[in-house]
């Protein structure tokens, strides 16, 4: 069976974004094959939304980035949380917490009135 | 984390670091990329099919680079950036547009930015003083018919006693000092130097409010009557004859051979109206002295208004005081008090000349502005395929709007910045060709106010020459461009032909006006004055005082005036108190003819005064009507005796024979009823634009003035100047000859303003004739290479050639019929204005506009002519084959 890829809601990929940047940096390439993987192929990170997002995550001081070499030797531009994005993940977390049970509770409350 | 600096400044920042910006983003995305392709060559892939693969899935880089720097920048000012090295690189590529506009904007913007400047400098600013915009001068008035006709006659000089009174009584204002003009030969310091100065009463320095750079100024204990002469120099002449030399002051000169100690030196640029004042001195008036019984009217006045107190409530004030001493003493009757802001004193005769200049360099730049818009049009409309590929590529209309108005402003940036450097340069001509006394500014410059002006009216220009094919480029339907291929859809050809008849219209008003001017100054310079002005040295002298008794001066004169008859070339001379026409007279006053009832002071007639030597009238060719001029034997006979002038006589002796009457002036301490001798031509009075006014002739042994006016008719005024000064100095080595010159050359510098206006007017209005002329050559040069397919079959169909031509010449003519009709119009409408600065030509000149019109035909038909022959050479198969 085919499994359906899902475009990411925008505030949604900052939240994944910052969380998987919580275990330790990353560059965008392996950002992306990540939140991917872990997905079980059902998130696509389009790769048009990925750079525009990291440079504004940047831009708000969540993250900060650095050049460094990669473990195959290979330089590229590795992303890490300063502490407010880990504040910021923590909150966003929470907040994406809230809104997904809520929006459970409303789905099931619909099906049961049905 | 390293400190962040605020988000403006970093986004500020970011401009300058966009490309390193760019670099770093290319590189991440490129390993973004590369390790897609080693994902999919691990997948079995081979490299090259990798790569492809990897570019599709990523996508384009360069529009993720564009979103993050619009993250991370200023999108605007870096789509503008970028816009600019685009317009920079198509600017590059056609020189030829880019040097037509960029010229046209130096001219207009340079012109206006050279006018500003002056405007800015002799209207604008502060004046030199603190609190400039308080100091006022004060005059005597009078009502017009009692001397002359001129405005300039309203005001009077002074009289000490309303001078003292007026200082007395006012509440409105405060200092009142008087200063007078007054010309001394300083000896002992280098050569013999005629110097002007000032003489003043003790307010002048603490009303003007300027202190000394060294020493002191004048104190009430110097202004005393007989006390030691003192002076305070200007720093041009303390620098120039005293080397700078801070022990000047304390050091005793010789002026006009009297002792006089340095006691101050003013600070470099100090000056009070004149330019050329390099000394100040008290004038010494005894203020108990009961001026009105023994002297007449002859200083200046200078107050200051009291702070908060508006000029109308000064006025009020004064003409009340005034009124109340016309009642009060007989001397005062009918005289009044104006006062004259200095700001006005000092600008009056050139404000006028200067509107009107800056009205005619702002139709100069309009004309500049309609001929860019025209190019700007022209270059849109054949880009127009290029806009419309872009537009299908996604461009928005604003961004093309945008990147139009980038290239215009950038253009007209580009024309500021060299208009800024004519302007620079035709400063430094101004003053060159200007007199001092014109201006009375030492220099003209440009500065930041200036700067920002050229910058302001740069960017405005722009806009302005911009946005209409801004938005006519932008509102086009973009499929019909790209069907049409950019070739065959006429490009707004009624705004382009809008545009030319604005410019030539304009050029005629242009045209028009220095027609007027230079009629003006061609009428002037031609004008009958009542003497022969050709071949006619002047020189001026001043007999120092000290040296030289009543009749000691006469007889100088004399003996000088023989010494330059004798010398080669010279055909006569003479002399009198002052230039003739230019000169002031003498004075002027009450007179009296025996045998008529004499009447109260108030209602005498009014004679002018001047002083002349025998020869005078023949050496100027002035026509000797009835009787004879002064003769050596009359200087030797005790018998005294008047001359009129034919004015005199017209106006007050109509029914008489003026050789039988006697007159009397009350002039000097004794004065005698005296015949009239003779009645000589009128000379014009004041300027050469001015009639001649009722005069009395003294000669000099009358009236034995010190400084002399010499007049040598001579057929060689070159080597006659040398020998002549030669001579005086035989005589008397210690005496200064100045402003040595032709009659002629004097008489032209009394008319500088109005050559000035003409010269500047003129340069305008041929720049305008040029760009007009460019315009609709640009125009036609269009039109012909938009029709050659037609007219390439025409002549294929065996149109005449003539005929070609003949359609586009007039095609071009029927442009400029219209556009000189509508200036025609306009020019005899606005230029009403220029009245008071015309001469002996009126507003609606018909020969003015005739000789404009016919200038203009000539050069429109010249530049549709060239357009037309080249439709002429048109290739019929070619122009075919083009398509």
């Amino acid at each position: 069976m085919a499994v359906r890829q899902f475009d990411l809601l925008q505030g949604t990929l900052d939240l994944l974004i910052l969380k998987s940047l919580n275990t330790g940096a990353n560059h965008g390439y392996g950002i992306a094959t990540r939140l991917h993987q872990l997905s079980d192929d059902v998130l696509k990170v389009e790769e048009g939304s990925l750079y525009p997002a990291l440079y504004r995550l940047e831009e708000q001081g969540l993250i900060e980035s650095e050049w460094r070499a990669t473990e195959n030797n290979r330089k590229a531009k590795f992303y890490s949380l300063t502490r407010k994005g880990r504040a910021a993940a923590q909150a966003e977390h929470e907040a994406w917490l809230r809104l997904s049970k809520a929006v459970t509770r409303v789905l099931k409350a619909l099906e049961q009135g049905a | 984390m390293a400190l962040r600096m605020p988000r403006f400044i970093r986004r500020v920042m970011a401009l300058f670091t966009w490309r390193r910006r760019d670099d770093d983003m290319a590189r991440e995305m490129a390993f973004h990329i590369d390790a897609l392709a080693r994902e999919s060559v691990r997948a079995g892939m081979s490299d090259d099919e990798a790569q492809r693969e990897a570019r599709r899935r990523f996508g384009s880089v360069l529009r993720q680079k564009e979103r993050g720097h619009d993250v991370k920048g200023v999108p605007l000012v870096e789509d503008i950036m970028r816009d600019i090295r685009h317009i920079a690189r198509g600017l590059r590529k056609s020189l030829g547009f880019t040097t037509a506009v960029v010229l046209t904007l130096m001219l207009g913007i340079g012109g206006n930015t050279a006018i500003f400047s002056v405007i800015d400098q002799l209207l604008l600013r502060p004046l030199p003083y603190p609190n400039g915009e308080q100091l006022v001068t004060v005059y005597e008035s009078f009502p017009r018919s009692t001397f002359g006709t001129s405005a300039r006659r309203m005001r009077n000089v002074v009289s000490p006693a309303n001078w003292l009174d007026w200082q007395r009584e006012s509440r409105t204002l405060r200092g009142f000092a008087v200063y007078r003009a007054f010309s001394g030969t300083l000896t002992g310091v280098g050569d013999p130097l005629q110097v002007n100065s000032q003489v003043v009463s003790a307010e002048f320095f603490p009303t003007l409010g300027v202190k000394p750079l060294l020493g002191r100024t004048l104190t009430p204990e110097d202004d005393r009557p007989k006390a030691p002469l003192v002076s305070v120099l200007s720093h041009r002449l303390w620098e120039s004859r005293f080397g700078s030399d801070p022990k000047a002051v304390g050091r005793i000169i010789r002026v006009n051979d009297v002792p006089v100690e340095i006691v101050g030196v003013m600070p470099p640029g100090f000056r009070f109206l004149y330019q050329d004042v390099d000394m100040w001195g008290a004038i010494q008036l005894d203020r108990n002295e009961a001026w009105r019984q023994t002297a007449g009217r002859f200083v200046n006045v200078v107050a200051r208004l009291k702070p908060g107190v508006a000029i109308g409530e000064a006025r009020t004030e004064m003409e009340a005081i005034g009124a109340r001493l016309a009642a009060t003493y007989e001397f005062n009757k009918n005289s009044s008090v104006t006062i004259v802001p200095l700001r006005e004193e000092l600008t009056g005769e050139v404000q006028t000349s200067l509107i009107v200049l800056y009205a005619a360099v702002g139709v100069l730049l309009s004309i500049a502005c309609f001929n860019v818009a025209n190019l700007l049009l022209a270059r849109s409309a054949s880009r127009r395929r290029e806009i419309a590929i872009r537009t299908a590529l996604g461009a928005g209309r604003l961004a093309i709007i945008r990147q139009l108005l980038v290239e215009s402003l950038l253009l007209a940036v580009v024309g500021g910045a060299l208009g800024v450097a004519l302007a620079r340069l035709s400063l430094d001509a101004l003053v060159a060709f200007a007199p001092a006394d014109l201006l009375r500014v030492p220099e003209l410059y440009v500065d930041r106010r200036v700067l920002m002006y050229a910058l302001g009216l740069s960017v405005m220009t722009g806009l302005v020459v911009g946005i209409v094919p801004a938005i006519l480029v932008a509102g086009q339907s973009m499929v019909a461009s790209i069907r049409a291929g950019g070739l065959t859809v006429t490009h707004s050809p009624r705004i382009r032909q809008a545009l030319v008849i604005c410019q030539v219209a304009m050029t005629v008003i242009l045209l028009c006006g220095a027609g007027l001017l230079v009629r003006t100054i061609i009428a002037l310079n031609g004008a009958n004055s009542g003497f022969d002005k050709q071949n006619v040295l002047t020189m001026e002298l001043v007999l120092p005082g000290a040296r030289y008794k009543a009749e000691q001066r006469t007889s100088f004169y004399a003996q000088t005036l023989a010494a330059i008859r004798a010398l080669p070339g010279v055909e006569s001379a003479a002399a009198a108190n002052s230039l003739a026409v230019v000169g002031p007279p003498r004075g002027g006053s009450w007179w009296h003819r025996l045998g008529t009832p004499e009447l109260p002071p108030p209602e005498r007639p009014v004679t002018l005064i001047r002083v002349v030597t025998p020869g005078y009238f023949r050496t100027l060719r002035i026509p000797v009507l009835r009787g004879r001029e002064f003769t050596d034997a009359d200087e030797a006979s005790p018998n005294q005796s008047f001359i009129v002038n034919e004015a005199f006589a017209r106006q007050f002796l109509k029914d008489i024979d003026p050789l039988a009457a006697s007159v009397k002036v009350w002039m000097q301490y004794t004065n005698p009823y005296l015949p009239i001798i003779g009645v000589v031509g009128d000379v014009s009075e004041g300027s050469v634009r001015d009639n001649a006014q009722p005069t009395v002739f003294y000669s000099h042994r009358q009236m034995p003035e010190f400084g002399m006016t010499l007049f040598v008719r001579t057929s060689q005024p070159g080597a006659t100047a040398a020998a002549s000064v030669a001579a005086i100095r035989r005589i008397d080595s210690n005496l200064a000859v100045t402003k040595i010159r032709t009659l002629e050359g004097a008489l032209a510098e009394s008319v500088a303003r109005e050559r000035l206006n003409a010269l500047v007017s003129g340069a305008f209005a041929l720049s305008g004739l040029i760009l007009a002329s460019l315009g609709l050559y640009g125009l036609l040069t269009f039109v012909v290479a938009e029709r050659t397919k037609e007219i390439g079959i025409r002549i294929a169909l065996g149109a005449p050639l003539g005929w070609l031509k003949g359609s586009v010449v007039g095609g071009g003519l029927r442009l400029v019929a219209i556009g000189a009709a509508i200036g025609v119009g306009a020019a005899w409408l606005v230029l009403r204005s220029m009245g008071t600065l015309l001469f002996g030509v009126t507003p609606g000149d018909v020969s003015t506009y005739a000789a404009v019109l016919g200038l203009l035909a000539a050069v429109a038909a010249l530049a549709s002519y060239v357009p037309a022959r080249r439709a002429a050479q048109v290739e019929p198969l070619v122009a075919l084959r083009q398509e």
